[in-house]
């Protein structure tokens, strides 16, 4: 059979479901569906640890859950440390080959969790950490966080006053910690997202995988356009997809056919609507400088 | 798996043990996603009512015989077709805004020549009711008449004047477009489902009108326009000159019309070309004197290409006055014309300016239009100047007698030949049984404008499965681009300019099987589901599911939260919201 879509191969995606219907996720909500493709690529046996942050309730309310993996609910800033004493823990009864993986919005990674996460990593404990990045405190009601990207509206950053500064470069902060793996990901492109997160769980050390994940609500963008607004991201070089194994090589695993000015993710969404044609332009430059500063280590490798 | 799910567990103070799956998030929705079959413009466009993004579907895996049954439920002569029908379909195709139209013509030709290769049969059971029809004319529409009522259930006799049934298939096209063992092959498919064939039999001649009336209780007629439209001007019974059908006629049947070296062709359409390309072939220069521009010949622009790759010249703006020479042609006189204001057809009116000048020639083929003849026609159906006067699917005035190919007020095409006639077997057929024309009447399931019906469709038993139609049409915009992959076409090959003009050997090359299956995986196959599975991998509800009874996809309504981006990220329009009350 030939790829009927004529870009992916849908056939290659597994079958397996890990996540089944009836979750609490706003409607056109990427997390949710990011979680169901994430699994698909790590199959079992996995265990997942959460902190609060949207996916807190999106499985459902106590009795309910909607995964078939185990799942511990962590502190916020806990994240890191729990996956590193749940591994332990796993390792002493000689379940060393039990994936622990971390799911933890931009809030409990950039900002509330960082120094465990730092810690986890810089011990190279063998865990997956997995930020959803929606780009805000979106279940507490969209407040800024460090990986609020600059100009954008949130509930604390208003239209008279949005963020004044750039998002927190996490890949860079990973990077530093020359862990043996990092990636970024988007469900907007599932067959990557889905080999990303197979090759993360071939891998030992901490693993670090950052998802762009479209919030409708947070982003001010029609919840059918949630898969458009994130490929427009990639199109555009805002959330390049790349992958760096060991600090050293930098792949870029999808090159757009043609890059396309920013603006257009922009205007697709209400949180960029009061911006000038001028920020705009700033905006361009912005992401432009960032993808060249990556782009020369990606041909360093090639 | 090496542990049990227990095992596995962290011990917990609460645990959550319940699955979600008792959460009933549908509830949530105000809009639902539905999956649709709407037309591509390709065939909306298709005067013969072809499943184009069907038989591409097919083609692109390989499955040659179901594609060519495929057409075949619409269309008896896809080896025909594939070489000349005009395909209109491709200037509509959806893939021309992102980068080349698909060649849908050389994959269907490629499918109808895969069918006689491998003498492929429609098999019909003998005639089901005593009830006959008669077909006057085995042209395109005759023949596609007879052809449907046969397989609908009908006895057939056809008639017909000329020696060979095909029409002007046989005796207007010339062999380098059609070869004619092609036509031969598609024909003689007929033949065996039992249409009787009553050849060199002119009706209103050798049996009357009347009698068809009285022994059979429909007519078909498809007598075509066999009428040269005359110049106009004095001298025309001079030696080497003729008029586009007899040359045409005389060169389909072997003969050597007697013709000079330096041959004028008056007339800007599809025979004028033709007339041209075939004096090339028979050693002569060729000049195609048109009174109008290039912009405004009727003729289709890849014929014009290969009449100036064969070395036929133009004259535009000119138009004959008179014509020089005593016994034989010596030349024309000829007008000056400028474009004035635009006419009927759209297109700019050519005036004369009073200048004349001469044109040296020792042949000349007037080919300025073909008309029905109108004492062909029988006495007591209604026309306007031979162009007979019937409802959109055929029925004239004289109710028993119904109407289709050049004698109605349709272009004139092989393709609106089998177009009409397929309407009006439908309209026989339902005749002949005593339906009413009502609300689910055959032409109010037409697609689009030019009213072509699609049987499979309309019966619901295509064999590319479609479950929900709609007579939507998708346009570009309804496509999701990015699924698409920018492919250029494959372009089709001619033989070179000096084999050409050796003989009547066909100009256009096939397609190889490689080329037809990209060319077929071009398709977008828009508005129809190819089971690709994207609103499946993209459902963030985990609620779409492969139909387990079959063919494509199933939304559960219970978990949908309708957010609708399976809608946005079906590649090809085939799925639709829709507001709940
Ligand atoms: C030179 C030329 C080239 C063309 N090229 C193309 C092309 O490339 N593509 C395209 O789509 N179209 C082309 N056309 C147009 C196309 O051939 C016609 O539109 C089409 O054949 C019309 O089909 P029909 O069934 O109405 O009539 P016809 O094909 O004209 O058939 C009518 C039949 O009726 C028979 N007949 C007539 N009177 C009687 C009678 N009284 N009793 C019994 N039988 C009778 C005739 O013998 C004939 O067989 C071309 C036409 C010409 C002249």
């Amino acid at each position: 059979m030939y790829s009927l879509n004529q870009r992916f191969n849908n056939q290659d995606i597994p079958e397996d479901e890990f996540m089944a219907s009836g979750n609490s996720a706003c409607a056109g909500c990427a997390a949710s569906l990011s979680m169901g493709l994430a699994l698909k690529g790590l199959g079992k046996p996995t265990v997942l640890v959460i902190p609060a942050c949207c996916f807190t309730i999106i499985p459902g309310a106590w009795p309910l859950t909607a995964l078939d993996v185990p799942v511990f609910q962590a502190a916020f800033e806990t994240t890191g440390s729990t996956l590193s004493g749940i591994k332990a823990a796993y390792r002493k009864r000689g379940m060393d080959d039990v994936c622990v993986v971390g799911w933890a919005g931009d809030g409990g990674t950039f900002d509330i969790g960082i120094q465990a996460l730092s810690a986890t990593a810089e011990r190279n404990d063998d865990v997956v950490y997995v930020c959803y990045d929606n780009e805000a405190y979106m279940n507490t009601g969209i407040q800024r966080s460090g990986g609020t990207p600059m100009g954008a509206w949130t509930t604390t950053t208003p239209v008279k006053d949005p963020k004044s500064e750039p998002k927190k470069d996490i890949d860079e902060i990973m990077i530093a910690h020359r862990i043996p793996y990092l990636a970024t990901a988007t469900a907007a492109y599932p067959h990557d997202m889905i080999a990303k997160f197979k090759k993360a769980r071939s891998i030992k050390g901490t693993r670090f995988i950052h998802l762009l994940s479209a919030c409708p609500t947070g982003w001010r963008v029609p919840e059918n356009l949630s898969i458009e607004v994130m490929r427009l991201a990639v199109l555009s070089n805002i959330f390049p997809l790349f992958e760096v194994e060991n600090a050293e090589i930098f792949r870029q695993t999808v090159i757009p056919d043609e890059v396309i000015p920013v603006e257009r993710y922009l205007r697709l969404q209400g949180r960029f609507r009061h911006l000038t044609d001028e920020a705009v332009k700033e905006y361009q430059k912005m992401v432009d400088d960032r993808f060249e500063r990556l782009r020369k280590r990606f041909e360093i490798t090639e | 798996m090496k542990y049990t799910d227990r095992q596995v567990h962290v011990p917990l103070c609460s645990v959550s043990t319940t699955s979600s799956l008792v959460n009933k998030t549908g509830t949530w929705k105000s809009a639902q996603p539905l999956f649709i079959d709407r037309v591509s413009p390709c065939n909306q466009q298709c005067p013969a009512g072809e499943d184009i993004t069907g038989y591409m579907y097919l083609v692109g895996q390989g499955r040659y015989e179901e594609a060519w049954r495929l057409i075949m439920e619409e269309n008896p002569f896809p080896a025909i077709m594939g070489r000349v029908c005009f395909h209109t379909c491709e200037e509509r195709c959806n893939r021309t805004e992102h980068d080349d139209a698909v060649s849908i013509h050389m994959v269907e030709r490629f499918i109808g020549d895969y069918g006689l290769a491998n003498s492929l049969r429609i098999t019909v059971p003998g005639p089901e009711r005593k009830e006959r029809v008669a077909i006057v004319g085995a042209g395109p529409a005759g023949l596609t008449a007879a052809y449907h009522l046969r397989k609908m259930g009908n006895g057939v006799s056809i008639f017909d004047s000329n020696q060979k049934p095909g029409g002007m298939m046989r005796y207007g096209i010339p062999s380098y477009r059609l070869p004619k063992e092609v036509l031969d092959g598609e024909i003689s498919r007929l033949d065996e489902m039992g249409v009787e064939f009553k050849i060199a039999v002119k009706v209103g001649k050798d049996v009357t009108w009347d009698s068809l009336d009285n022994e059979f209780e429909a007519v078909f007629m498809g007598i075509g326009a066999w009428e040269e439209t005359s110049l106009g001007i004095e001298g025309l019974n001079k030696k080497g000159i003729y008029n586009a059908l007899e040359f045409l006629e005389d060169i389909n049947l072997g003969k050597e019309p007697k013709i000079g070296k330096r041959i004028a062709v008056i007339g800007g359409g599809n025979s004028a070309i033709d007339c041209a390309r075939v004096s090339r072939r028979l050693g002569a220069e060729a000049t195609i004197v048109y009174r109008r521009s290039e912009a405004e010949m009727p003729a289709h622009t890849e014929e014009i290409e290969m009449a100036r790759e064969e070395g036929v010249r133009f004259l535009f703006l000119a138009s004959p006055k008179a014509i020089y020479g005593e016994e034989t042609v010596a030349g024309v006189k000829l007008e000056k014309m400028a474009l004035g204001e635009m006419d009927d057809s759209g297109r700019r009116r050519p005036v004369p300016t009073g200048e004349t000048f001469d044109i040296d020639c020792d042949g000349m083929i007037t080919a300025i239009g073909e008309a029905t003849r109108v004492g062909d026609l029988p006495p007591f159906t209604s026309h306007r100047g031979g162009v007979v006067e019937a409802d959109r699917m055929g029925q004239t005035t004289h109710l028993r007698f119904f109407a289709g190919g050049d004698i109605i007020d349709i272009p004139h095409t092989v393709t609106h030949a089998i177009g009409s006639g397929k309407r009006a077997a439908v309209a026989i057929d339902r005749f002949l049984r005593g339906i009413e024309n009502d609300k689910d009447s055959p032409d109010q399931f037409t697609w689009g404008e030019s009213g072509t019906i699609n049987l499979a469709w309309l019966k619901g038993t295509s064999l590319f499965c479609r479950r929900n139609p709609s007579l939507e049409v998708v346009d570009y915009t309804d496509m999701n681009p990015f699924y698409f992959d920018c492919l250029p076409g494959v372009k089709t090959k001619r033989i070179p300019v000096d084999e050409r003009l050796k003989g009547f050997q066909e100009v256009s090359e096939p397609f190889s099987e490689e080329e037809v299956i990209s060319e077929a995986r071009r398709c977008f196959n828009c508005g129809s589901c190819t089971e690709c599975g994207n609103c499946c991998i993209f459902c963030p509800e985990n609620s779409i599911k492969r139909d387990p009874d079959g063919y494509g996809y199933v939304a559960d309504m219970d978990f949908c939260k309708g957010c609708g981006i399976c809608v946005n990220e079906c590649p090809r329009g085939a799925m639709t919201m829709k507001l709940m009350e």
